[in-house]
């Protein structure tokens, strides 16, 4: 998994392929303290994410909560049919950002 | 071994795929992994696959996140059976477990937990969760997509497929054999429900049916007691050596039994190597308890009694679909008990009933059929039956010189001993005529007779024997412990109760009885009565009382002029104070009236 910080303040996570209950702890550990006041966009590359379940979707609404403290958003992009799927199930896809 | 893995491996060879994965989060993903794989070589499209691979996931991460103490050395097992038109996935986890929603609600969009049941139950199509004791299993199904006959199969897939459906053919065999075993059986017992069916012999069968198909070594039944004080053993299998079994009181200290542990918390209790029975168990000396559990079971929430199955072989402990069939038996063995005690009940009211009716012929047999004359005096007599029989009865003999025995009478006690005995004291007392004429004597000669049977059965009797003698005008009287003779002249304001009473009969051997002459003048009534007419109580439940019944016994000699009005006035008047309310007791009496 990368982790870059744009000059614009805000974070790019790639190379990430699951999100799940054994790993989303860490994960948060990690980019958490990134999410600094001028961060307005966390992206999260999903073409090479396999799978995310339901500890992982909580994971991205807490970091999701945390961006919106400072008008930010998380964007997912390139997420799989079936993670859109879930996205749409769960409704996350009101707050996230999905893009193709 | 727990038995969660026994229940996996005894159904290994049923299942199209099962695995164990230890009890970790970290080990959650390669398990699901297995599962995909295996789901995506039969031809599960990806979105399917992606859906199975979230549901098991969230199914296991449970397994792992709540499980407590040493339950988390115990892997979990996830099955899954390729079906015909679904797919179904049972995972086995050792968790205290909880009860499944009925309804399972998307938490809002910004929580941040809870949407792992909701997955679950959004992505199958049925699921159930099964609690068992150390173990429950959620079982997920989801309907195969219709279009996955299109796929052309590689001739590797066929083979794998016709491997499969080996295996699940020779799940499906040893899975109807254990069914059809099953199912005959229990049709057989529902069949016998209501009849009547001796209770020991079907629960002794029920129970070898049952050792059999759950391949038990031993078993116990113990049913309640009737004060519900205590478990009574009821059958020891295979050899009913229930003396070694005696009762065990509810109360006592739950760390000698687990039969009382169970019925106490109200669940099963297993036992085996890793719990095992104490040592002053009883269960220890009557069944093999290398394995085992203690089944309570219940009927309108009451305890009706503890079935426990045993085995002798401590690495095998019985899997669920064997608890479920423990439960499936007694559940039958509970209706049938609770039948055979209502029978018992039926049958005890029936006996009572028919005891009734035959005192009550007793009783009607012993009453005269005809009242003698005993002219200037007429009499008129009445027994009014309560609905329980009593002793009551009355009795007119003639003396042969124109005078007559009047005789009332009530035997403490009810039904046909009551009766029995009412018929005994009537012999006796008109086996002897020389007495008639001296009631005292006769009284006390009566006593001493039935005083040793009277004794023996811990009976009693109240009599108040009477000599009419027409030509002295006169009622010569000896009462053993019974009401007073209530008599009334012309010119009295109210009637008077005469005579000194004694002992009733059987009471002491030698009572001595006093004797009493009253005088019975033209226009006078006198009243021999039992105590069902005195102690008559209305609804409220005040009693009428000696002294009222001496008012309405006056108001009839006053104003009535012969013996049957006076007698159908006093009812009346009874029954109007009564007014509907049953009679607890008999009322019996004898009225005399002198004609003007």
């Amino acid at each position: 998994m990368n982790l870059a910080a744009a000059s614009d303040g805000s974070l790019c996570v790639t190379g990430l392929d699951r999100l799940s209950a054994s790993n989303c702890a860490a994960f948060k550990e990690l980019v958490k303290p990134r999410l600094t006041d001028q961060c307005r966009l966390l992206e999260l590359d999903c073409s090479t994410m396999q799978f995310i379940d339901s500890d992982g979707f909580g994971t991205l609404v807490n970091l999701h909560r945390r961006l919106a403290v400072n008008d930010g958003k998380l964007r997912l992009k390139e997420p799989s049919p079936m993670l859109r799927q879930s996205l749409r199930m769960l409704h996350l896809d009101e707050i996230f950002e999905l893009t193709p | 071994m727990n038995p969660a893995a026994a229940s996996a491996v005894n159904r290994e060879d049923r299942v199209s795929l099962r695995l164990e994965m230890a009890c970790d989060l970290s080990a959650v993903r390669a398990a699901t992994l297995t599962v995909r794989d295996w789901l995506a070589k039969k031809g599960l499209p990806e979105l399917d696959l992606g859906g199975w691979e979230l549901v098991l996931a969230e199914a296991a991460n449970n397994a792992v996140k709540y499980v407590e103490g040493d339950a988390s050395q115990q892997p979990v097992a996830i099955e899954v059976i390729w079906g015909e038109r679904e797919i179904e996935a049972r995972v086995t986890d050792h968790t205290a477990g909880f009860d499944w929603p009925a309804e399972v609600d998307l938490p809002d969009v910004d929580a941040e937990n809870g949407r792992g049941l909701f997955l679950i139950k959004s992505l199958t199509d049925e699921v159930f969760y099964l609690r068992h004791t150390g173990q429950n299993v959620l079982v997920l199904r989801r309907a195969r997509p219709a279009n996955l006959t299109d796929i052309s199969p590689t001739v590797d897939e066929l083979q794998n497929r016709l491997a499969d459906a080996e295996l699940a053919l020779v799940d499906m065999t040893a899975e109807l054999a254990s069914s059809y075993e099953s199912l005959v059986a229990l049709f057989r017992y529902s069949a016998e429900l209501g009849a009547h069916t001796n209770l020991k012999d079907f629960s002794q069968r029920l129970l070898k049916d049952l050792m059999q198909i759950t391949e038990a070594d031993g078993a116990v039944l113990r049913l309640i007691s009737a004060d519900g004080k205590k478990l009574e053993p009821l059958l020891v299998l295979p050899g009913d050596e229930k003396n070694l079994l005696p009762p065990i009181p509810l109360n006592l200290e739950t760390d000698g039994s687990t039969e009382i542990s169970a019925a106490r918390r109200r669940q099963d209790i297993w036992f085996g190597p890793e719990e095992p029975l104490a040592a002053q168990d009883p269960l220890r000396s009557a069944m093999p308890t290398g394995n085992g559990i203690c089944h309570p079971f219940f009927v309108a929430n009451q305890l009706v009694g503890i079935a426990t199955l045993g085995r002798a072989d401590a690495d095998k402990p019985f899997a669920a679909a064997q608890v479920n069939l423990l439960h499936s038996f007694i559940d039958f063995l509970a209706i049938q008990i609770i039948n055979a005690r209502l029978l018992d009940e039926r049958t005890v009211a029936q006996v009572t009933r028919r005891e009734l009716e035959i005192a009550a012929e007793i009783q009607c047999s012993l009453l005269p059929t005809k009242i003698p004359k005993c002219p200037p005096f007429e009499m008129s007599a009445a027994y009014q039956s309560a609905l329980q029989v009593g002793g009551d009865f009355y009795d007119i003999i003639p003396a042969g010189d124109g005078s007559l025995l009047l005789v009332i009478a009530d035997v403490m006690g009810k039904g046909v001993p009551a009766a029995l005995f009412a018929a005994v004291l009537r012999s006796t007392l008109r086996s002897m005529p020389q007495l008639f004429k001296q009631p005292a004597e006769l009284m006390a000669t009566a006593n001493r007779i039935l005083f040793p049977d009277l004794t023996r059965v811990d009976m009693f009797v109240t009599a108040l024997v009477a000599c009419l003698d027409p030509q002295r005008r006169k009622l010569i009287s000896a009462n053993a412990g019974h009401c007073p003779l209530l008599v009334w002249q012309p010119g009295m304001a109210q009637a008077q109760a005469l005579g000194e009473s004694s002992l009733p009969l059987g009471i002491e051997p030698l009572t001595r009885y006093p004797q009493t002459e009253t005088d019975l003048p033209a226009g006078a009534a006198a009243l021999l009565y039992t105590d069902g007419l005195s102690e008559t109580r209305n609804a409220a439940g005040e009693m009428l009382g000696e002294e009222k019944l001496i008012r309405i016994f006056t108001q009839a000699a006053t104003q009535t002029s012969d013996c049957d009005s006076g007698r159908h006035f006093l009812l009346t008047r009874l029954g109007d104070f009564r007014d509907h309310t049953p009679m607890t007791d008999d009322q019996t009496l004898i009225y005399i009236r002198h004609h003007l």
